[in-house]
């Protein structure tokens, strides 16, 4: 039987940071909101980890890249605890011998860096960075908001798209060639004709395809690349780091939530969504407690909502068929360690060292380390991106002390030999690396954790360690996101809503998607109410 | 089967080959679902005349027969075809129709439950992997068992007194739609009160092993009352006769079908196949719109005037294209030429009088006639009138 304290307007799935964006909008809108999160503490790719008492360090993302600022103002996340100690983080292409080259940042201190490596390059970095920002312009407006539509029926649906082709064609023939021409194509490819330096393409590669299962040899990279791009130039702040890392901000975001009246439950792993006359009545948790709601917002992956939670039976064949057609394959990891002191980069100061530091040597590089896990094998040289989040953020380490978070892109979820003894050998390769870029490094190792890909599944909650729950690739994009039947959360089931990174525009610590099921879920209320 | 295959051909011979080629006289063979079938044994006249008035067999092995088997066969049927092909008590059999995800007829078939758990489901084409596909949450599994039975259709207003002479006994209190389990000398059969010819019939299904022997002793057992044995061609007339709309020919399955020739089953008529009011299944919601929007097109019967087959099988109205004639045929039963015809919905009810391109150019004049072509109330009677 359902208890009266059992009953809300809308109940959540997912207790990540794109779940509390989904509670504190619906609850700030008047509505009586549940979450119910797994495991025993909210935030799942948000989470700290304490390597030594005292010491935390972002357990998975360690940036929270293109959170829209709007949505920070309007949750009135600072008054919550937020607290953002940069905004448009910078990247640096770091190199061991110390020439290394800050991106982003400001464009005539790259050129100034790119100089000390080759002239040619420096002249042409200007004409490169506005191509890629063309790009990256082109689709930003996709980014935004609902997908379009795939068959529009509305006028002002027709209109969405005619407003982007001639948003586009009003950019002049080379720009609208260009885009036609890159976004299908690949990032090495791109990277090689425009430039000669082997340490920024290295940079720009491994920029280029962190979260991605593919190198940057693939075909559509490109539009990986862009997408990703647009993902921070959507949000007005690029990528930010907040205090306490992005724990900080899904702590603000739960407060936010509760401050309105959202109830949060942790330790309520959800056993199925119940479903009548093609409708969401509610949830069921696997202590069988059921809660009612005519509205459900599921974040996680579409596909355990739809097949596991919902079950194939409620859903016609053909749309299980494409919904277990989604490409799933996460294939980062994570070391995080515990440093005594600032580890000695050549000829970096802390300003550097407080932006993103992308390792890799070279796009070759970049491109052999992708190959391995296509296969089962652990890259021979990884390349990684890594942050030290404790230079600009006290409250993580004690006076002194520092910890570092690095990202490993390209290792297989499931590895040849098994992850008990590839493990081991996956942080012995990082750190040597690391080592190679500070030498003092490895020596001030006080505690370190490894997360394979199978750990992130199963420590944070993270399906098949993949971020964006379903490959982002043209055809898993835009109104194809998750399955075309589903996009914009038009699905067969109404009442319910998918607002992870499954679904339009993708994962990232955006809160985007949420914000759409959340709109889509406040207009379904309020025509049920009509 | 496929090791004991003692014929090396790409188009395989059914279990009663050995028979069908035996009577053969006129040696016109086609092909269905890659199994070799007689298409005229002797002449249509003949065997039309047997079906209508006497006693017909004919070799009905161009089914694709799957056996379904699980805790969840009812709800798995439901979700597939219609949300009623789940319903069939034990010893019943009904009519199903599965549809793709947006309403597109797949095929229609007959889900026969002879035992609480021996669930068979017999369509005109192999869509195992659409099965299989539909089983995901559901306890159910799906064998392809076509090549293991045999099937053969007894048919005509004397088919029943005909399978009591042959020792099928008991068959007199079989309703329409019943399906029984009995003993053939050793052999055991499964007999299915259906005729898709619109008259009365029986489907026997047996083990391939014993084909041979329950089609023979079936045969001699009922000499007193001639069984003929029909081809594929008269089949397809009598279907035409009852009404029925045919795959390949009235439409084409979902699954390979152009855009342009995807039906549903409401533009068949066959919409009593599908409860719109029940649980979901596949294809439910796009039937739904369709309903609430109304079909485009329709699947009609026609009559045409005059003895000659018309030359094109475009249906004008006045001046303007309406529809296209799908089925066409000089009904003995009518005496007249009747057909299948798919129309313009726009065109229905207003004005019935159509027309289509005889032989010699001149425009042939057709109607709208309302389906079935023949009726026989033996069908539908327990017992059956004895002939």
């Amino acid at each position: 039987m359902t208890q009266p304290n059992n009953s809300f307007d809308v109940a959540i799935v997912g207790g990540g940071h794109n779940g509390l964006v989904a509670a504190a909008l619906l609850s700030k809108a008047g509505q009586r909101v549940v979450l119910c999160e797994a495991s025993s503490r909210l935030g799942s790719a948000t989470t700290a980890t304490t390597l030594l008492p005292g010491m935390r360090v972002p357990q998975c993302a360690h940036v929270v890249s293109g959170f829209p600022m709007a949505l920070i103002r309007k949750l009135k996340l600072k008054r919550h605890g937020l607290a953002i100690l940069q905004k448009n983080m910078p990247r640096v292409a770091l190199d061991p011998d110390g020439r290394h080259i800050p991106l982003g940042s400001s464009l005539k201190a790259s050129r100034e860096a790119i100089f000390h490596w080759s002239s040619r390059d420096a002249e042409a970095w200007s004409k490169f960075s506005a191509k890629l920002d063309a790009l990256t312009a082109a689709v930003t407006p996709l980014y935004r908001g609902q997908a379009p539509q795939l068959m529009p029926e509305a006028f002002s649906d027709k209109l969405a798209w005619i407003r982007h082709y001639v948003r586009e064609r009003r950019r002049g023939r080379s720009s609208f060639q260009d885009l036609l021409k890159l976004m299908p194509s690949n990032v090495a490819d791109f990277l090689d004709l425009a430039l000669e330096t082997d340490l920024l393409k290295g940079a720009l590669a491994l920029e280029a395809s962190l979260g991605s299962y593919h190198g940057p040899s693939a075909p559509g990279s490109m539009f990986y690349w862009s997408w990703q791009r647009a993902s921070e130039a959507s949000g007005r702040g690029g990528a930010l780091q907040v205090e306490g890392g992005p724990a900080g901000l899904t702590d603000a975001l739960a407060s936010a939530a509760t401050s309105t009246g959202a109830e949060l439950r942790v330790s309520s792993p959800v056993a199925s969504i119940m479903v009548q006359n093609e409708r969401t009545t509610g949830i069921v948790l696997e202590n069988g407690d059921e809660i009612a709601a005519p509205c459900v917002i599921s974040t996680i992956s579409p596909k355990t909502t739809y097949l596991d939670l919902v079950g194939a039976g409620e859903l016609d064949a053909g749309l299980v068929r494409d919904i277990e057609n989604i490409r799933m394959r996460g294939t980062s990891a994570k070391v995080n360690l515990a440093l005594k002191q600032l580890p000695a980069f050549a000829k970096a100061d802390e300003t550097l060292l407080a932006g993103r530091l992308l390792l890799a040597p070279g796009l070759m590089d970049v491109e052999r380390a992708s190959n391995g896990q296509k296969y089962g094998a652990l890259p021979h040289l990884p390349v990684m991106e890594v942050t030290i989040p404790s230079v600009l953020d006290e409250s993580l380490t004690p006076e002194g002390r520092h910890v570092l978070s690095a990202t490993i892109p390209f290792v297989p979820f499931e590895v040849d030999g098994g992850w008990d003894t590839a493990a081991g050998k996956l942080s012995q390769q990082v750190i040597k690396t690391l080592g190679e870029y500070a030498p003092d490094l490895p020596d001030l190792i006080m505690a370190q954790e490894t997360l394979t890909p199978p750990e992130i599944e199963s420590r944070c909650g993270i399906e098949k360690a993949d971020w964006h729950q379903g490959e982002i690739a043209f055809d898993q994009a835009l109104m194809m996101r998750p399955t075309p039947q589903l996009a914009n959360n038009n699905g067969p089931l109404k009442g319910l809503f998918v607002g992870g990174a499954g679904s339009h525009p993708g994962g990232g610590l955006t809160g985007r998607p949420a914000v759409n099921a959340a709109d889509a879920a406040l207009h379904y209320i309020k025509e049920q109410r009509r | 089967m496929t090791g004991d295959r003692t014929w090396d051909l790409a188009v395989q011979p059914t279990p009663l080959h050995l028979r069908t080629s035996q009577f053969n006289v006129a040696n016109r063979w086609t092909d269905e679902l890659g199994w070799t079938l007689p298409s005229v044994y002797s002449s249509i006249a003949s065997e039309h005349a047997a079906l209508r008035n006497a006693c017909t067999m004919s070799d009905l092995t161009a089914l694709a027969t799957y056996s379904l088997r699980g805790a969840d066969v009812g709800s798995y049927l439901n979700r597939l075809a219609g949300g009623t092909a789940g319903t069939v008590k034990v010893g019943a059999s009904r009519r199903a129709v599965m549809c793709d995800d947006r309403g597109g007829l797949i095929a229609e078939g007959v889900v026969m439950r002879a035992d609480t758990a021996d669930w068979k489901l017999t369509l005109p084409v192999r869509c195992l992997d659409w099965l299989t596909l539909s089983a995901r949450g559901f306890d159910c599994d799906i064998e392809d068992v076509s090549d293991h039975v045999c099937a053969f259709a007894v048919e005509g207003p004397s088919s029943c007194a005909a399978l009591l002479a042959a020792g099928f006994a008991g068959l007199e209190a079989l309703r329409p739609g019943g399906v029984r389990q009995l003993k053939v000398g050793s052999a055991g059969v499964t007999v299915m009160r259906r005729s898709a010819t619109g008259g009365l019939g029986y489907e026997v299904r047996c083990a391939v092993s014993d084909a041979l022997f329950v089609f023979d002793r079936t045969r001699r057992g009922a000499e007193l009352f001639r069984p003929v044995l029909a081809g594929e061609q008269v089949r397809s007339l009598a279907r035409l006769e009852a009404g029925h709309c045919r795959l390949r020919t009235d439409y084409e399955s979902a699954l390979i079908a152009r855009e342009v020739d995807r039906r549903s089953p409401l533009e068949l008529g066959l919409g009593h196949l599908v409860n719109l009011d029940v649980g979901p299944f596949t294809g439910k919601a796009a039937l739904v719109r369709q309903k609430r929007e109304g079909a485009h097109r329709a699947l009609v019967g026609i009559e045409l005037d005059g003895a000659s087959l018309p030359e094109g099988r475009l249906l004008s109205m006045s001046t303007e294209i309406v529809g296209r004639i799908s089925s066409l045929g000089w009904s003995p039963a009518r005496k007249r030429i009747i057909g299948l015809a798919d129309v313009r919905a726009a065109s229905l009810g207003v004005n019935r009088q159509l027309s289509a391109t005889g032989s010699d150019g001149r425009p042939v004049s057709a109607r709208i006639v309302p389906r079935p072509f023949y009726v026989c109330p033996n069908a539908h009677r327990t017992p059956p009138d004895a002939h």
